[in-house]
């Protein structure tokens, strides 16, 4: 006989039929390399030191990468350096602003073989550098230091830009321990989108301009704002739409759903 | 052990429970937060946390109570949270709202009448069959509270829903 209780709770909640984790995205998640946890071969002061940093490309492979010091410092842009993705024009500066007192800039470039390009960078902070970590671009995104960051045309399923106005968003993300620096987003969504809409779990939101592209040839708008401490952390983002002038969805990106090349249906994203 | 060692067995541990309980975690999550399509982010991000912090547990207790006490956290917090904050002129189906959301019913009204900890001793008593050490642990209690409290929980949903208390 099944104790009136027990049934209560089974009608409340019934039980989860089917579960399926993804402990690799929780790793990733808590920036643990999947391939040395657990068991975790680096050394504990290095697994404490990649614990402290949060980076991650929704629909994207996340590769973090970071070049020694020296080889930047005396670079006007931290990501004209081998292993990243080379401009074929000089870098063009979107806009820039002011978070937390700092000075960002969010950058453009086309580059040779990975379509436009687009970083995030802190002009005159000299970051803290993870060494050893790999210096190669892969999968859509470069990071430096704990700060700043870049990505390019390449999502799941469309590796290589595509200039044309995709209904998509492409975005970046990083995060930071760095004292007194944000946490930020920034990305291209299609060109009639003159603002981004970003969604976290928690049914927050945050709604911001977007930027014409300096850059010919490719008909997107850039956007880049910092992630109020508030709000959830990156993971818990659900989706950015791309709103155009009268208001309506032209572009989507939705972590719940799975794109079709890259593209995700409009009706997954709303206003 | 040494402490790096001692992290791996832990990171070990917590990989072995989410694989291995991941149905029982998602249901308590969703039971607290009320909604069950939220459940698996919810379940997501407590153990994202778990793993960032996993040289913070001391060991006084069982991993796995340290581990449903973040989860728990986890999804109180989303129950709490208000909901667009920061959009507040676009109203809109959020994943706490109305669609997915447990069920309303006599179930859920007479819960509601429940003191917070008997619902959480209940939610994990029954859904996750946790032993009363690991839902001490998980909510910060005594072994002895949880009994009584899980005792007073189930003589108070069967009045609320007027259920003949079977012995237990």
């Amino acid at each position: 006989v099944t104790d009136p209780i027990t049934a209560a709770l089974d009608a409340y909640v019934p039980a989860f039929e089917a579960a399926e984790g993804n402990w690799q995205a929780i790793l990733s998640a808590a920036s643990v390399p999947a391939s040395v946890s657990p068991p975790l071969r680096a050394s504990r002061r290095t697994r404490r030191h990649l614990l402290r940093r949060r980076n991650v490309l929704v629909a994207l492979v996340v590769v973090a990468i970071v070049a020694p010091l020296a080889a930047v410092a005396a670079n006007r842009w931290w990501f004209l350096r081998a292993g990243l993705p080379h401009p074929t024009k000089q870098p063009n500066v979107v806009t820039r602003g002011s978070w937390s007192g700092h000075q960002w800039e969010l950058v453009a470039y086309p580059s040779k073989g990975y379509g436009l390009c687009w970083g995030i960078t802190f002009p005159g902070h000299t970051p803290r550098i993870r060494p050893g970590i790999g210096q190669s671009y892969s999968s859509g995104m470069a990071v430096h230091g704990v700060d700043d960051g870049m990505g390019c045309g390449a999502i799941v399923g469309l590796r290589h830009w595509n200039p044309a106005d995709l209904p998509t968003v492409m975005f970046e993300s990083d995060g930071t321990n760095e004292p007194g620096y944000p946490t930020w987003i920034a990305g291209a969504v299609a060109a009639s989108a003159t603002h981004a809409v970003i969604r976290w779990r928690t049914g927050k939101a945050i709604r911001v301009r977007t930027f014409a592209t300096p850059v010919a040839g490719y008909r997107v708008r850039l956007f880049a704002t910092p992630v109020p401490q508030s709000l959830s952390p990156f993971f818990a983002l659900t989706s950015i739409s791309g709103i155009n002038q009268r208001g309506q969805v032209v572009a989507c990106f939705n972590a719940k759903v799975v794109s079709t090349n890259g593209v995700y249906p409009l009706s997954y994203c709303k206003p | 052990m040494e402490g790096g060692e001692d992290r791996d067995a832990q990171l070990a541990q917590l990989a072995l429970t989410y694989r291995s309980r991941l149905p029982d975690l998602w249901r308590v999550a969703a039971a607290i937060s009320g909604s069950r399509e939220a459940a698996p982010d919810l379940v997501q991000e407590a153990f994202v946390r778990a793993v960032q912090r996993v040289e913070s547990f001391r060991g006084e207790g069982p991993l796995e109570g340290w581990l449903w006490r973040i989860v728990v956290n986890v999804a109180r917090n989303a129950r709490r949270e208000p909901l667009m904050a920061y959009l507040p002129e676009q109203p809109e189906v959020t994943p706490m709202a109305t669609a997915d959301r447990v069920v309303e019913s006599e179930v859920a009204a007479a819960l509601a009448r429940l003191s917070e900890r008997q619902r959480l001793v209940l939610f994990l008593r029954y859904y996750a069959d946790l032993d009363y050490r690991t839902i001490a642990e998980a909510l910060s209690i005594s072994s002895g509270t949880v009994g009584a409290t899980l005792t007073a929980a189930r003589a108070a949903l069967a009045q609320a829903l007027e259920l003949k208390e079977a012995t237990s």
